[in-house]
């Protein structure tokens, strides 16, 4: 058990007087590690809420490189146009609190990578913008029980779900397959505004808050999907269904490269 | 000094001397210390921050725990006796 | 029944259905000609309930029910999700 030192006690004062959080629950934060992929709209403000509250471990997984039109939404990356996000979202989270270890991984999650990945981790926040990479993500976190924090945007929309493997409903059970390629717009296509994708961020890292510290409700079992341009919200019961591709009865055993392209459907022998 | 004899009676299990520090961190520091507690165990904090006197009972009353007494022992120290929940 | 759809469906995000007991597929066919845009495109595809838009009733997602075969009653909620992956 970590203990809390005078300026972890000044950094952390705010929280430490709310009940729910404490001594105890802020030493769970700081002995907590998470993974976020995806370093862009939601992972920003992921990272910097996470990082914030004193989450001692943080991984962040992205291939990608900062470019101009990232920054009216990617707030994380001031400064570092050009540069690997991974690298410099941990740029952001060593200046924020040196409590925080950080490793960046330069790369996206891949078939080959991602249970080796998700592995090293307490829990994993789904911060991407592709479909093969929310069902790989999903897959990997059933074969390795790791908790998933589900979201994804578009324009003023967006939606949350917190997935506890094999005991709450994933999101194939929720979406057993993707749409076909071109079929959905993506944020590059149809747009979206970074107050969505801050919104739905910053949800994400108050539900692994809430899974570290083991208090309050969880987005498990239900979807919040929210209008944000008509103030929409619409809680969604999601059930864990027995014919789930991934986790119903005839459950995932390994995951495929064949299962993360155009519908990435799952077919079970 | 009679008071002070009498309050002795109860004995101490951990003693929190946090002469030097302010509020909020007088209430933290005491509540990050009755967290590693036990249940009916007693903790006596030491103050040399006169608000400390009023405030730091007040709030851990709020939290649910008993304070047995709040004794002026000095010009300018204060010695609070609280009870774990 | 009240149908909801999001924003990126339908610019009104609640509609008002007058029927006792209809199936989703039916709903479809009411609701597109309610709001004058053929949504059976969205919502249908190859005679099923398409991949990327997900219909819940009461909070019942109808693909784990009878998919477009699902029965829908007077006062009944539905609710249109589509697929988003942005991030």
């Amino acid at each position: 058990m970590v203990k809390l030192d005078r300026s972890q006690i000044r950094r952390y004062a705010r929280q430490l007087l709310i009940p729910e959080i404490g001594g105890r629950g802020q030493e769970k934060l700081l002995e907590a590690s998470v993974l976020v992929v995806g370093a862009g709209g939601l992972g920003s403000p992921v990272i910097q809420y996470l990082a914030a509250a004193g989450v001692g471990m943080i991984g962040i997984a992205d291939g990608d490189e900062v470019d101009e039109t990232n920054l009216q939404r990617q707030t994380i990356h001031a400064g570092n146009l050009g540069m690997n996000k991974a690298e410099s979202a941990a740029q952001f989270v060593e200046k924020l609190n040196p409590d925080v270890k950080v490793e960046a991984y330069p790369f996206s999650v891949t078939v080959e990578n991602a249970r080796d990945l998700v592995r090293r981790y307490d829990i994993v926040v789904d911060c991407t913008d592709t479909f093969p990479a929310r069902f790989l993500l999903n897959d990997a976190c059933l074969l390795e029980s790791t908790p998933l924090v589900h979201s994804a945007v578009l324009r003023f929309e967006g939606q949350i779900m917190t997935i506890i493997p094999h005991e709450t409903a994933c999101y194939r059970c929720f979406l057993p397959e993707a749409p076909p390629p071109g079929s959905v717009p993506t944020c590059r296509e149809a747009g979206v505004i970074g107050v969505t994708t801050g919104f739905f961020g910053v949800l994400q890292a108050n539900e692994v808050i809430k899974l570290i510290i083991s208090k309050g409700e969880l987005f498990t079992n239900k979807l919040l999907y929210v209008d944000l341009l008509h103030n929409d919200f619409n809680l969604i019961e999601i059930s864990k269904h027995p014919s789930c591709p991934a986790c119903g009865e005839r459950r995932i055993k390994e995951l495929r490269s064949e299962y993360y392209v155009e519908t990435c459907r799952i077919e079970t022998d | 000094m009679s008071r002070r004899a009498e309050s002795r009676q109860i004995e101490a299990n951990e003693v929190l001397d946090i002469r030097g520090e302010v509020c909020p961190f007088t209430f933290i520091e005491t509540k990050l210390k009755l967290e590693e507690m036990k249940s009916g165990e007693v903790l006596e904090v030491i103050t040399d921050h006169e608000p400390a006197a009023r405030d730091v009972p007040k709030s851990v009353e709020q939290e649910g725990h008993e304070v047995i007494e709040v004794l002026k022992t000095g010009e300018r120290e204060w010695r609070i006796t609280i009870r774990k929940k | 029944m009240k149908v909801r759809l999001p924003a990126s469906i339908y610019r009104d995000a609640e509609i008002e259905i007058d029927a006792d007991e209809i199936t989703v597929e039916e709903l479809v066919k009411i609701l597109s000609e309610k709001i004058g845009r053929d949504l059976r495109k969205l919502i249908i595809r190859n005679g099923d309930l398409s991949p990327f838009v997900n219909v819940f009733i009461n909070g019942k997602n109808v693909r784990h029910e009878k998919g477009l075969k699902t029965i829908v009653k007077k006062g009944d909620e539905v609710s249109l999700v589509p697929a988003v992956a942005g991030g």
